[in-house]
């Protein structure tokens, strides 16, 4: 799947429901810039960085989508070749957290445990009025193999963690697709199912589906 | 005119002229915050008063009969922009918005508004719209005033009372947002009605998307048509650009292009409809196809879609791309065609939530199946590549389009499933021919008129000339003399080469192209002529049924439609 995409490309799709700061996020992000008059998405904006992990720099595309229930249809369009995903919740709105919980279910499903998980519990500036825990948050994020983080759009905190983990991340995940399939390459005409099958092992049983699709 | 004696004049608006808020904006310059607040000058895209010349007739047009007169004059005019000063007028009259008030009785909206403020239970659309109300051009003036966000809270709350397959969709908001820069509430609650309801195919902003994927098909199969160069590239690229485009649609551009270049379109847009989309979006996809060139990735190819839009600020250049270039020329009909074509091909959009969220609705579909399977695939151009065919490969492990791709195309699924209804119980709800129903009314007919006068001119058996008419050239030049329009003599005097001359020196690509169609299939022009100025047509000429349909509905432009689709289509 990531082959495709260039060696040190690497796809970011920011997931979550509407007005939970993705935006905010990715701007704070790329441009260091914060502005709470920030308009709707709609569908999608790109925005890509560049970024150095030790000896490598990579490319994030940041794929930034609508939150709108509507518009989550639409979701096999945003996360088609993602290498990572961030959810983004919001710490103030116990329902945009249920509905983290609904795209990690989606993405296993349809995509498998080959996209980067990582969640972000954004607007922790105001504590006051959170109503999602963070050992909560914490303890769902382990229970799917997902990273969790704390961030604050507004006051900049959190974010180049979040990050940078999903970065780093999403190289090791690649490199060891790459070692795997490099693996299968020396194994002769091994057919394209094993790799299904060991997939398959690991993971879900969607992962086997997504796979077979793409080959 | 009954139309014109039952007008009434509509219920005062309950906020200030919203003119006025503009117009404030312009007296007190503001710091730059992003694209808005705009450069006010910029918007209103008159030039001068000599612009405005033009316009007077049409404004006691709509002063006398509060509506406005269809001819190929007024779209020229539409379409070099409509002065900023006279949209509040003119928008509402180009799409005969008192036409689908009175579908309503009196004080409709002012009811819908009493209803929201009564009740306090707030539905789902009220929370969602709420949630953006301050997120519509956040910095302007007016959205941060309580009045400008309360008008538009109403306005939105109310449409989703009244329209409740549709509810509240994010990008109405910018819609509704636009429509308040220059009409006032109440218009603007009536022209969101007509853009969903006539101007754009029904589902494009209910739960399934559906039509508006179609569109995002047709589009699809557009750009691989017309600009192929681009296609392959972004193909090669892997680039999913329908994502960008998608969002031009549903926004009718607003926040994708500066402002007074949005203007210019929904000009056009409200003259000649939903094709608009298209042609603007390939004006721009060809206007950028050297920028595009220059993508290394997909993204990047995406960001410059994106960024080069939101950068776009030559107006006439685009509206001069989008409506004279030929590979930009895209018609009501052909997109009905298209439509038609592509609709039962729509991949599913919830059949891949389905699983997932246990409260999606099995939608009904049996019917539908049925019908999308016996008809032939649609020629998807580089099907394997494009967007939706991937799409669908990876949520159907089975790769099966037909059956896929019909999985929710009526049913908006999801937590409230609403009352079953099919496109024709929602049209004869609203019998009004809008330009888009209209069209296909008389699509069949037309397309059989055109398809008959082909054959005839073409074979052996050609009609008989009607007596004291030596030739159909003849018959041209008696209804010249009668009618002497001037822009009807571009077309007339003798059939021939000089002819050809004549009029392409005249400014009117349509009329030449009508004397080439001529040439080819020696159509009848007195006909047309006679459609055109509206006078009766004899007996005993070809389709004469199908040509008085047309005269009844006073479309003659459609003929002209038609025409032009004719000779795309040889």
């Amino acid at each position: 799947m990531a082959d495709v995409r260039g060696k040190n490309n690497y796809k970011i799709v920011l997931l979550g429901e509407g007005r939970v700061g993705k935006t905010s996020l990715v701007l704070r992000y790329v441009n260091n810039t914060f502005s709470d008059k920030q308009q709707t998405t709609i569908q999608a904006s790109f925005l890509s960085k560049r970024i150095n992990i030790g000896e490598n720099t990579c490319n994030l595309a940041i794929w930034d989508t609508a939150g709108q229930e509507r518009f989550h249809a639409l979701g096999p369009i945003y996360y088609r070749d993602a290498d990572g995903a961030l959810l983004v919740y919001d710490t103030t709105d116990t329902e945009s957290f249920a509905k983290v919980k609904n795209w990690v279910k989606e993405l296993r499903k349809m995509v498998g445990q080959e996209i980067v998980l990582c969640i972000a519990g954004n607007k922790i500036d105001l504590d006051k009025e959170r109503q999602v825990e963070k050992s909560e948050a914490e303890e769902y994020a382990a229970s799917v193999g997902a990273y969790h983080f704390q961030t604050s759009a507004k006051l900049g905190k959190g974010i180049e963690e979040t990050f940078l983990a999903l970065a780093k991340k999403m190289i090791e995940q690649r490199q060891e697709n790459d070692s795997r399939q490099s693996a299968r390459r020396s194994g002769g005409n091994a057919p394209i199912l094993v790799v299904a099958d060991d997939t398959s092992n690991g993971g879900s049983g969607a992962a086997s589906g997504s796979k077979a699709c793409n080959c | 005119m009954p139309r014109g004696a039952r007008a009434r004049p509509g219920p005062a608006p309950p906020l200030r002229s919203l003119q006025t808020v503009i117009n404030q904006t312009v007296a007190t310059p503001q710091p730059p915050t992003g694209k808005w607040p705009p450069p006010v000058a910029e918007c209103h895209a008159g030039r001068g008063r000599e612009h405005h010349r033009g316009w007077d007739v049409y404004m006691e047009q709509i002063v006398d009969r509060r509506q406005i007169q269809r001819s190929r004059a007024l779209q020229k005019l539409v379409r070099s922009g409509i002065p900023g000063d006279l949209r509040p007028k003119i928008w509402p009259a180009l799409i005969d918005l008192n036409s689908m008030r009175r579908k309503f009785p009196d004080g409709h909206y002012e009811e819908l508004v009493k209803r929201q403020v009564s009740s306090d239970t707030s539905s789902i659309a009220q929370e969602e719209i709420d949630k953006d109300l301050r997120r519509t051009f956040p910095g302007h003036r007016m959205f941060e005033s309580v009045d400008g966000l309360a008008a538009l809270r109403r306005v939105l709350v109310s449409y989703s009372i009244h329209n409740p397959r549709v509810g509240y969709c994010q990008s109405l908001n910018f819609l509704v947002g636009m429509l308040l820069l220059y009409v006032n509430e109440e218009e603007a609650f009536w022209s969101l009605d007509v853009i969903l309801r006539q101007i754009l195919p029904e589902n494009y902003y209910t739960h399934s998307m559906h039509h508006c994927l179609t569109d995002q098909m047709c589009l699809h199969h557009l750009v691989c048509e017309r600009l192929p160069d681009t296609s392959r590239l972004l193909q090669t690229l892997e680039a999913d650009w329908e994502v960008v485009t998608m969002q031009w649609f549903l926004c009718i551009f607003v926040n994708c292009l500066p402002l007074h270049v949005t203007f210019r379109i929904w000009d056009a847009f409200f003259y000649d409809g939903s094709s608009v989309l298209f042609r603007a979006t390939l004006a721009l996809l060809k206007i950028f196809e050297g920028d595009l060139s220059r993508a290394e990735n997909a993204t990047q190819a995406l960001v410059i879609l994106q960024k080069s839009a939101l950068k776009h600020v030559d107006a006439d250049g685009l509206i001069k791309v989008a409506f004279t270039e030929p590979k930009c020329r895209v018609k009501e009909f052909h997109l009905s065609k298209l439509r038609k074509m592509y609709e039962p091909h729509v991949p599913s959009v919830v059949a891949s939530n389905e699983a997932v969220t246990a409260t999606s609705q099995q939608p009904d579909h049996e019917g539908r199946h049925d019908e999308a399977s016996d008809r032939p695939r649609p020629p998807i151009p580089d099907n394997r590549n494009s967007f939706f065919a991937r799409w669908r490969l990876s949520s159907a492990p089975d790769g099966c389009v037909a059956t896929n791709g019909v999985g929710e195309t009526e049913g908006d699924s999801c937590s409230n499933p609403p009352v079953r209804r099919t496109s024709s119980d929602t049209r004869s709800f609203y019998t009004a021919p809008s330009y888009y129903t209209e069209v296909k009314d008389v699509e069949g007919m037309l397309d059989s008129f055109l398809n008959e006068c082909y054959m005839t001119a073409s074979s052996p058996n050609a009609p008989p000339l009607p007596e004291g008419v030596a030739s159909w050239d003849q018959q041209d030049l008696n209804v010249e003399m009668h009618d002497g329009k001037p822009e009807d003599k571009a077309g007339g005097g003798g059939r021939g080469d000089v002819k050809v001359d004549e009029s392409s020196n005249s400014e009117d690509e349509n009329e030449l192209e009508l004397l080439r169609f001529e040439q080819r299939t020696r159509i009848d022009r007195s006909l047309y002529l006679q459609v055109k100025t509206n006078k009766p047509v004899e007996e005993g000429k070809v389709q004469k049924d199908a040509l008085e349909y047309a005269l009844l509905r006073e479309r003659v432009d459609i003929i002209e439609d038609y025409l032009e689709l004719f000779l795309l289509d040889l």
